[in-house]
């Protein structure tokens, strides 16, 4: 019994099972690529691409507080991540901040402005955010908060002094009108120089992703890692009897283990490029629009078919590991299930990585999930060229070749852990 | 000349095999007897290569076929008592794994695996064939390349009576060929064709005669 007579028998396996396996991997894709539909798609999301929301309550007819609010919605850096919304009384305003349509409110109240018109420093605006809200959200409103008062109090008290004195003094209101604006819009420039003190990028949900981004990546991860399932029957009705058979003909557990692998993982291998080429198809058809393209991974499926390979040799090892050391039809599904399940949450496919303890995220990186990921960022970044470290724009640096040799480390890992398994069995 | 002498083989404390040895020349059949668990596929394992013993040797004509492998492959033929084949591919995929198309085509037409019929059921499914053409494909399958010595674990175990005759029909012609058999079993049937029976328990051969008296043998087995 030579090697290739064997490989031969298991790539004939291939074929007589491919088309279950089609169909299951179609159905899973389906699946998958319709959650991240919905993921990048749903209200949630939206409500993450927009920008706080300030509730502002109570008169702003005064010249000087429309002024402060243009500021703040046009001039200032905070326009960037506030968007404000005028309120006619405090209910409304509370019951949004309740139901979450607003992230807090400023009470823009009569003695406020009757304080400000008195050019009176003694009443304050009043900031209202909901209790338990702290976190980012909850820092992030303190601090426009601040802005907000700073604009309308500080910055405009100065001014509307000397805007009275030059009224009183008898300069006319069309000229005095343009000074005084300009001279807001200088003092603001001047004195509250936020553009230094923070810089806008659009971060998304992790190292430099934009959530569309991110989704598309982990999705397409756990659509290959759910890839052994469909091609679980390669492993079913296999023998100890047929090893040890063929064991005693010369061809032993390290060649049978290589053999099955390589036909398992071509097997894998072409189902993912079969979905790619119809991806592609649909989209010369423009039957899927940009956006949806996107979201089902375009972003790195279509344009990296030569990079994934590495991912789906990995992934192959992996579920060619677990399904060969674990006997038993359902023992192999629920000990699949349960470890990818676990290692795909811990590796940030559901949520990012960020939101857990700083022990966990470093689990996490280093699983054979958070490897697969962290190098499918760094293929993202450098817009899919591979084999050359990628240029950071923004998070850590990612040394693409250093994550495949630690693929390939891994790959070999569980390679050798199934000869090894494999050897127990054939001498069981 | 088939020698085997000295086989020892324990798992951690347990000694399933003590000092086991034996001859077998061209022709001969010897049946290894035993309950359940006595170590019988142990030691056909061994001597098919599969598992190291912790000491003895098995030698053909002087030469030990424990460390020569490429020896042991082309002279033994071993017959797991589950069946090995690949169940999604038929007869002839089967096969192919272990002959090449010429091959194939002259053994079907006038060798061994004509011998065994199974030209009748080349293009069935593993899945769909009967017990006895399994049994008969996984005997093609093995006795590629002429080995001298067939290794056969409980061979009929779960055979109807038809097919137990079309394999000891087999047995037959191969031992007048001059091949050896070492089988592993509990059929009385198979007791009968063998040269030589021994008995293993407690890890070490008794030689046995089978005189008819099935109750006795019985009562040694246990």
């Amino acid at each position: 019994m030579r090697f290739g007579d064997y490989f031969i028998v298991q790539l004939k396996r291939v074929l007589k099972l491919l088309p279950g396996i089609l169909i299951m991997t179609v159905i899973v894709g389906l699946v998958v690529g319709a959650i991240g539909y919905a993921v990048v798609n749903s209200d949630s999301y939206k409500d993450q691409q927009m920008r706080y929301k300030l509730g502002i309550v109570g008169s702003t007819e005064d010249d000087m507080l429309t002024m402060g609010v243009n500021l703040l919605e046009n001039n200032d850096d905070s326009k960037l991540m506030l968007d404000i919304q005028q309120f006619d009384n405090e209910g409304e305003a509370r019951d949004a901040l309740r139901s979450g349509e607003i992230s807090a409110y400023v009470l823009v109240s009569d003695e406020f402005i009757n304080s400000l018109n008195a050019l009176s420093n003694d009443i304050s605006l009043e900031y209202f955010a909901t209790s338990g809200q702290r976190g980012i959200t909850g820092i992030m409103m303190d601090e426009l908060a601040d802005i907000a008062s700073e604009l309308v109090v500080s910055s405009e008290k100065g001014l509307l002094a000397l805007e009275a004195e030059m009224k009183n003094a008898g300069f006319p209101s069309e000229a005095v009108n343009p000074q005084i604006d300009q001279l807001l819009l200088l003092y603001v420039g001047a004195m509250l120089a936020r553009g230094d003190m923070v810089e806008f990028s659009e971060l998304g949900l992790a190292n430099g992703l934009t959530t569309p981004e991110y989704y598309s990546i982990s999705l397409s991860l756990f659509f290959l890692l759910l890839m052994s399932f469909c091609s679980v029957s390669f492993f079913l009705g296999k023998k100890n009897a047929t090893y040890q058979f063929i064991s005693a003909k010369g061809l032993g557990a390290g060649w049978q283990v290589v053999a099955e692998f390589f036909a398992y993982f071509l097997m894998n291998l072409f189902c993912v490029e079969l979905i790619i080429f119809f991806v592609r198809r649909l989209s010369g058809l423009g039957m899927l629009t940009l956006q949806n393209i996107e979201i089902i991974g375009d972003t790195f499926l279509i344009k990296s078919e030569f990079n994934i390979i590495i991912v789906v040799l990995l992934f192959s090892a992996l579920g060619f590991f677990i399904f060969e050391i674990v006997t038993g039809v359902i023992n192999k599904f629920l000990a699949a299930f349960i470890l990818y399940i676990g290692m795909a949450y811990i590796s940030g496919y559901f949520y990012p990585k960020s939101f857990f303890p700083d022990i966990l995220q470093k689990v996490g990186r280093i699983l054979p999930t958070g490897v697969v990921f962290t190098y499918m960022e760094g293929l993202h970044r450098e817009s899919f060229s591979s084999l050359v470290s990628s240029k950071m724009i923004v998070g850590e640096y990612i040394s693409l070749p250093k994550y495949i040799f630690i693929m390939a480390g891994y790959t070999v890992i569980f390679v050798l852990g199934a000869i090894v398994n494999r050897r127990r069995k054939i001498r069981k | 000349m088939f020698e085997i002498k000295g086989i020892e083989k324990s798992y951690g404390k347990h000694q399933v095999l003590q000092g086991v040895s034996f001859t077998l020349g061209p022709g001969e059949i010897i049946g290894i007897l035993g309950a359940n668990g006595s170590g019988k596929s142990t030691l056909l394992s061994i001597l098919a290569g599969l598992e190291r013993p912790n000491g003895g040797f098995f030698c053909i004509d002087g030469k030990d076929l424990l460390k020569d492998s490429k020896l042991r492959n082309n002279t033994l033929a071993y017959i797991p008592q589950e069946n090995p084949l690949i169940e999604e591919l038929n007869a002839w995929d089967n096969l192919r794994m272990w002959y090449s198309r010429a091959e194939l085509d002259k053994e079907l037409k006038n060798g061994m695996l004509k011998l065994l019929r199974i030209d009748e059921f080349l293009k069935v499914p593993v899945s769909k064939m009967s017990g006895g053409m399994k049994k008969r494909l996984t005997i093609g399958c093995a006795m590629k390349g002429g080995p001298k010595l067939m290794l056969l674990d409980e061979p009929t175990a779960a055979l109807d009576m038809v097919c137990r005759n079309e394999i000891y029909d087999y047995f037959e012609s191969y031992r007048s060929s001059g091949g050896a058999m070492i089988i592993s079993t509990h059929e009385i049937q198979e007791i009968e064709l063998c040269n030589k029976c021994f008995i293993l328990k407690g890890g070490v051969l008794h030689p046995y005669t089978y005189d008819g008296d099935l109750q006795h043998l019985i009562g040694i087995l246990e």
